[in-house]
């Protein structure tokens, strides 16, 4: 792998005793000074995926990453891109840092914008939909959580309490909570419907840079759901169960975690960070399970493909690696 | 550290059994998390640590302390087994939780022989320092449970989940399940008769009553008081009430309401009682006369200023420096 520019499809296999099949090799090619890819986010059709940069959005096939289209920059840089739960609507939170904030709603598949919200003062870091696709919330760097309806992007609720940026928010599965995480090292846990914070997670001994959620988690003994995966620059991924107000377990990793995500089957968890190294994590005990070389640099993006059995990792020099998942043990019944 | 205790005389027992029912009845208003900057949650959460009831125990890996254990890496639950187990983790070292510590282990030990196995955990992951400080205040700590140390630091092995923010986690377990914990940012001895009888149903043993454990502690005291002299003599009886109360009141981490709340009950308790009042003047002039209090030490200034108020009323007159700014007026 060359050191500047590497676009490229390399399978990773964390554990030997994998059967299944990599990824086919993609294109290769180097991008010298190309920005880091910030945001990854799948395609319900489960054959494209969108990347985001200073560069704008670029849809690439999965799971081969071959380019695709480039919709151009609805804002100077890309910090997080969702799909809707119905995938028709692409959500892009960015801005300017130190100028403006923005949250873009694309059509999808065909790009068109269809709202544009626009934040005075700065970035937007994160973006997440509610489950049911009604809303749309935003975690800025000016510390503020906001709740925007999803048809037209107006603000419904404004959530104000974490004393620095906030860098992470999502919806529990079910929709009941929001829950936001940033720099002032806390998780908040706020009513969905009304916007009231319902309780403070405060275990982190820093700034807390991604969060992740499932529903479900594997083992007929484990704690019951909804559950929140935290990750930051303290080097811990932690597991809550947010409702209760509860921190279930923790691990602490040898370099601090940028990104994180869960994998649909809630049976593994995946942290990457400033190490450019991929961690994969089974919830149920927190043990590290697979640990393999992702990105030669900072690793700012992960996300795990929608049949959980490979993970994408964005990083430096625009960077993009899908890495294989090994499979998840079965579940006690 | 001083080891002395409270709960240790015979008039106890109306006391403890009045301040068992009040922590029962209050203990979650008792666990209130810190305030977090912004808006405030509607109602105090829960404080949790460590696995819940139901749950399995992973091991536990530590670093043995004292006599045959010393120095050896021992998984406490694997060691354990299916036994009953009473494993309690110090987070943080205060006299409230190290008082609590002892009471619960030393029962154990003295009464559950090979019934349930008390195991304590030394969280600090500077494993010198704290083989050193253990070994050096063995006899004033006095633990009679095996002692290990856990080097995850005071936030312990992450699959334990356990909460930095609480004083001591106390879990209670059978075959590697746990059947009870508690989770406490202030412990104190009132707590002690709902862990022993968790502990007791786990160990298929009868929980000592409140007046029970009131004379045993009675006399683990006058045990230990014939192996040194007691502190207080001067004073006559010790009135157990007041020092525990005293104690819980120049806790540092005390807010200043906290401070009045205790005061109040100390001026309560001082109503009735005589013999009390005296005691509490004696030490509080000897307090705010000491070398300590004129370093700053004794708790808040809140709990300070109220020592030196309680020094004048009923152990006459000001401080030494107050003494003698008036006789260079």
């Amino acid at each position: 792998m060359s050191h500047f520019g590497i676009f490229a499809s390399l399978a990773f296999v964390l554990e030997a005793l994998t059967t299944q099949p990599a990824p086919p090799p993609g294109e290769s090619r180097a991008r010298a000074g190309a920005p880091p890819v910030t945001a990854i986010a799948f395609a319900q059709d489960g054959r494209s995926a969108v990347l985001g940069s200073q560069d704008g959005i670029e849809q690439i096939a999965w799971p081969d990453l071959a380019r695709g289209r480039r919709l151009g920059s609805p804002m100077p840089a890309v910090n997080d891109l969702r799909f809707s739960p119905r995938g028709d609507v692409l959500a892009a939170g960015g801005g300017v840092p130190g100028e403006v904030g923005a949250v873009v709603a694309l059509a999808w598949p065909g790009g068109e914008t269809l709202w544009r919200m626009t934040i005075p003062g700065d970035v937007v870091h994160a973006v997440a939909w509610s489950p049911d696709g009604s809303r749309v919330a935003c975690a800025g760097h000016d510390g503020k959580v906001m709740l925007l309806d999803a048809s037209a992007g107006r603000p419904k609720h404004t959530l104000e309490g974490h004393s620095r940026p906030v860098y992470a928010v999502l919806f529990t599965p079910d929709g009941v909570e929001l829950v936001s995480a940033g720099g002032d090292g806390s998780l908040r846990v706020w009513s969905a419907s009304t916007g009231k914070l319902l309780t403070v997670l405060e275990n982190h001994t820093g700034p807390v840079r991604a969060l992740a959620t499932s529903s479900r988690f594997p083992g007929s003994d484990g704690p019951g759901g909804p559950f929140i995966a935290s990750t930051g620059d303290d080097g811990t991924v932690r597991l809550w169960q947010p409702r209760i107000g509860r921190l279930v377990r923790f691990v602490r990793l040898p370099s601090a975690p940028l990104a994180l995500d869960w994998s649909s089957d809630g049976s593994r968890i995946v942290a990457a960070g400033k190490d450019g190294r991929l961690r994969a994590l089974d919830p149920s005990t927190i043990d590290v399970v697979g640990d393999a070389p992702a990105i030669d640099g900072w690793a700012h993006a992960v996300l795990v493909d929608p049949s959980s059995r490979f993970a994408l990792v964005g990083g430096e020099h625009g960077a993009i690696v899908s890495v294989q998942l090994s499979p998840a043990p079965k579940e006690k019944t | 550290m001083t080891s002395t205790r409270t709960f240790c005389t015979p008039f106890a027992p109306a006391a403890l059994v009045l301040l068992w029912v009040i922590t029962l009845g209050g203990s979650a208003g008792a666990q209130d998390r810190a305030g977090a900057p912004g808006a405030a949650p509607e109602k105090a959460p829960k404080v949790f640590s460590g696995p819940q009831k139901g749950e399995k125990l992973s091991a536990l890996k530590v670093v043995g302390v004292y006599d045959e254990l010393a120095g050896e890496e021992i998984d406490f639950v694997g060691e354990v087994g299916d036994k009953p187990a009473l494993i309690i983790f110090v987070h943080k070292l205060t006299r409230p939780s190290l008082g609590l510590t002892r009471m619960l282990t030393d029962y154990a030990v003295e009464n559950w022989k090979g019934k349930l196995e008390p195991r304590i955990v030394w969280l600090d992951k500077d494993r010198s320092g704290a083989e050193s400080y253990l070994t050096r205040a063995r006899s004033s700590l006095n633990l009679k449970a095996p002692v290990g140390i856990s080097l995850d630091g005071e936030e312990g092995p992450g699959a334990y989940g356990l909460n930095r923010n609480v004083a001591l986690t106390i879990l209670v377990a059978r075959s590697r399940t746990v059947t009870a914990n508690n989770a406490l940012i202030q412990p104190s001895d009132t707590e002690a008769p709902q862990i022993l009888a968790e502990a007791a149903a786990a160990a298929g043993e009868k929980a000592p009553t409140a007046e029970q454990l009131a004379k045993y502690n009675a006399m683990r005291m006058s045990d230990r008081g014939a192996a040194r002299p007691a502190r207080g003599t001067e004073r006559g009886a010790e009135d157990p009430k007041l020092v525990g109360l005293l104690r819980r009141m120049i806790q540092k981490e005390n807010q200043p309401e906290d401070v009045k709340k205790i005061a109040a009950e100390i001026e309560k308790h001082l109503e009735a009682n005589e013999a009390s009042r005296r005691d509490l003047g004696q030490r509080c002039r000897s307090v705010v006369d000491s070398k300590i209090y004129a370093e700053g030490g004794y708790g808040t200034d809140a709990a300070r200023e109220q020592l030196k108020k309680w020094a004048k009323i009923y152990g006459g007159g000001g401080t030494k420096e107050d003494e003698a700014k008036k006789a260079r007026i």
